[in-house]
């Protein structure tokens, strides 16, 4: 038979719902993780600058506070990622 | 001519026997905390410091559990919406992202709860005024006034909690100024007027130290 007339033979991974979703996921996995960890940094440096025009001895938990949020956001990230991305 | 000790023994004296607050810092008005900030004079002691009450810096951590709500919300609605759309491990994926940010966003809005009750604050000084405000990640503000440019100190007590624990509102007028110096649902309010007040008067009459 001539492939002409039988159109191109195409082969390859078919598209799927699944692979649809897959690709979706993992970009709002790293978008989330992204504006997370900004949110945390920006937030960090805010409560430093308060901390920084009003010293005191409770302000400087609040600014470990505001750098342990900077790590929760990293794992929460990092760990969000790895599952949108495997 | 004071020394800065006894000028500080002097107003704690006095402030304690009001009886409006202790020493403990995290406390809703802390009297003569141990603070220091970056305009502060040399010769001035900081003698109240009036947050807004702890039943808020509660309401904003147990609202913080909200997002634990909408992410189970969401996984029901994954279930619901998905099953049979996608394959089962996809789905147990997207069930495990959403709950780890509904436990991260808990957290996160935990501390910033509390930070921003930490730093919405009223400071009383022999000097000045000082009203700090963190509203939202980019608004702050610092305003500041002078104890004798004070015209009129304003309380109001309005709604249901007010009444409930004692609550109320304090506005204060300084001469030429449009910046509004307020904090508002302090405890005693009353009680953080009379100071504010003698403190003004006091300053008026050059009775603070010099």
């Amino acid at each position: 038979m001539n492939t002409f007339l039988n159109g191109p033979n195409i082969t390859g991974p078919a598209i799927t719902l699944d692979s649809v979703y897959n690709k979706i996921f993992a970009l709002i996995g790293l978008g989330a993780g992204f504006i997370y960890i900004t949110f945390a940094i920006l937030f960090f440096f805010r409560i430093k600058s308060l901390h920084n025009g009003l010293k005191t001895e409770a302000g400087k938990f609040i600014v470990m506070l505001a750098l342990a949020n900077i790590v929760v956001a990293v794992i929460i990230s990092v760990f969000g990622f790895l599952l949108a991305m495997v | 001519m004071y020394k800065k000790e006894t000028v500080k023994e002097k107003l704690a004296s006095h402030v304690e026997k009001t009886g409006i607050g202790t020493k403990h810092f995290l406390k809703a008005i802390c009297v003569m905390p141990n603070l220091k900030f970056a305009s502060q004079q040399t010769k001035e002691v900081p003698v109240l410091l009036v947050r807004r009450h702890p039943i808020f810096l509660i309401f904003g951590i147990l609202s913080a559990f909200l997002w634990l709500f909408v992410g189970i919300i969401f996984n029901l609605a994954w279930k619901i919406t998905l099953k049979g759309l996608v394959s089962e491990p996809l789905l147990l994926r997207l069930e495990g992202f959403t709950l780890l940010y509904a436990i991260g966003l808990t957290i996160t809005s935990m501390i910033y709860s509390l930070s921003k009750w930490f730093y919405n604050l009223f400071l009383i000084t022999n000097y000045r005024v000082v009203d700090l405000d963190f509203r939202t990640l980019n608004k702050t503000s610092w305003t500041e006034a002078l104890l004798d440019r004070i015209e009129d100190i304003e309380v109001r007590n309005t709604g249901f909690l007010e009444s409930l624990f004692n609550l109320g509102d304090i506005f204060v007028q300084t001469a030429g100024s449009r910046d509004k110096i307020e904090i508002r649902r302090i405890p005693k309010p009353m009680k953080v007027q009379n100071v504010l007040l003698e403190l003004a008067q006091n300053m008026k009459k050059h009775e603070h130290i010099s």
